[in-house]
């Protein structure tokens, strides 16, 4: 009976333990094989251009998002029009959940469009850009406009003047990796532009819509007037998206942007129908960050609605949603070169979890 | 004797139980090591590219799984694929042009000015 006794006792014991030590190296192999496929995945999609070569959401077999040294934009957002399933397979992720994006050197997330994460908007009136802040991108408001903003998402919010306004956005420039400022009417002489070179100078991104006077020295580009112009797109490079030919009119266009011995090169996408020379929405370097100006952000590309054609933030670059209710989750974090309208430094981070 | 009885049924199903997790321990051993093989395939292929034209290297890759297993090795799409009996695992690799196919057993890799070719 005693014998008997023990040998259940044991059996017992012996039993579990036998059966714990064995999921564990089960789960051991699982989570050594998760980190295999996350080191060979993004590996090779920050190092290959994937299959086919010139692959396309309805040809790619493997994924990968290189060409010439950089991450290309327009293959990332193929790979984005993927369904999941489809994109799992692009991976060689069958049967893994994942999670794709890009973030900038801060953590904020990419965009397809010119804005780069966080953005400060100087908004006196006009609210043209605010739809496309209002996409998900980080973003603070300057409002100097007349009674309460608009409803918006913004991470902060400020009012006052809008000298004080444009003062306190500037003084805190090194928190933001673009500034919008639409439609000001104040003059360089009114406030602190040098921080706004800077900032330029230093890399940020600049869009400004409506009056130049605030960019009409001092940042690498002749800037002058004509009332009422419409335009011609010539190229629509990565802000506007309308084909070369297509007529483009401005409920109130005045300024223009115009090449100057010495100054930048200018890259025109919309010109002057009664002269070429001058860009009515146009880009420009100065020092390492760009120029956008845009003499008026209403109106219309031969019939279409202008503001909804311009890529001021665009699609977020991420696939997949976050992991729950995983029992093993990877995640792989590789930097790499963007090729956008400058050369942009990003983290890719690739979560898989089953 | 009914003690007897009872242990015996104890014995038995516990032999049960074990032999049902040894299959699946065994099971996982086979995924686990054709596994093994897609990895250090695809890493023979991505240290060639890494180290460029000139590179030539001899590996050995398993004949079969464990447990006698047979296994075949595919390389295409920029993907190199271990299959056998009815399941396959692939993992991506840095290699869109490659020519000749790896073999179970010894296998020579060369980077011939950025093309990788076995054999």
């Amino acid at each position: 009976m005693l014998s008997i006794i023990l040998f259940l006792v044991a059996l017992a014991i012996i039993v579990p333990i036998f059966g714990q030590v064995s999921d564990r190296i089960s789960q051991v192999n699982a989570q050594r094989e998760m980190e295999t496929r996350a080191t060979f995945v993004s590996e090779a999609l920050i190092k290959t251009g994937g299959y086919p070569h010139n692959w396309t959401a309805e040809t790619v077999r493997t994924a990968g998002f290189v060409d010439d040294g950089r991450l290309n934009l327009t293959k990332f957002e193929a790979f984005l029009d993927l369904p999941y399933g489809q994109a799992q397979a692009a991976l060689a992720l069958a049967g893994v959940r994942f999670n794709l994006s890009l973030a900038n050197l801060q953590g904020y997330g990419v965009y397809t469009g010119i804005s780069d994460a966080p953005v400060a908007y100087l908004m006196t009136g006009n609210t043209t850009a605010l739809p496309h802040l209002e996409h998900g991108i980080v973003w603070d408001l300057y409002y100097a406009g007349a009674g309460a903003p608009p409803p918006n998402s913004a991470r902060i919010v400020r009012t006052g003047a809008d000298v004080d306004m444009f003062n306190d956005m500037v003084a805190n420039q090194s928190a933001y990796k673009t500034i919008v400022i639409e439609d000001s009417s104040l003059a360089q002489a009114q406030v602190d532009i040098e921080k706004l070179k800077d900032f330029v100078q230093t890399g940020g991104v600049l869009v400004v819509t409506g009056s130049a006077a605030l960019v009409s020295t001092g940042f690498s580009m002749t800037m002058g007037q004509e009332l009422g112009a419409t335009g011609t797109v010539v190229d629509g490079y990565e802000l506007l998206n309308a084909s070369a030919g297509a007529a483009v009119t401005f409920n109130s266009s005045r300024w223009y942007a115009a090449n100057a011995s010495g100054g930048a090169p200018l890259r025109a996408m919309v010109v002057s129908q009664t002269n070429a020379s001058r860009a009515l929405i146009a880009s420009w370097e100065h020092g390492t960050g760009t120029v956008y100006f845009i003499t008026d952000a209403a109106g219309a590309v031969d019939g279409r609605d202008l503001t909804s054609l311009l890529s001021l933030v665009g699609r977020k670059l991420e696939h997949g949603t976050e992991p729950s209710q995983a029992s093993i989750v990877m995640v792989s974090n590789r930097h790499a070169v963007l090729r956008k309208h400058h050369d942009q430094y990003v983290t890719m981070r690739l979560i898989i979890w089953v | 004797m009914a003690y007897v009885g009872v242990l015996l049924v104890i014995v038995l199903i516990a032999s049960l139980l074990a032999v049902d997790k040894a299959g699946d321990v065994q099971a996982e051993g086979v995924n686990s090591h054709a596994k093994r093989i897609a990895t250090q395939l695809a890493t023979e292929i991505n240290i060639a590219v890494e180290v460029g034209g000139g590179y030539m290297r001899t590996f050995v890759l398993p004949t079969r799984l464990e447990n006698n297993i047979a296994y075949t090795l595919n390389v295409s799409e920029q993907r190199v694929l271990v299959s056998w009996s009815d399941r396959s695992y692939s993992l991506p690799v840095l290699a869109s042009n490659i020519t000749g196919l790896p073999v179970n057993g010894t296998n020579v890799i060369r980077n011939v000015n950025g093309v990788i070719v076995f054999g």
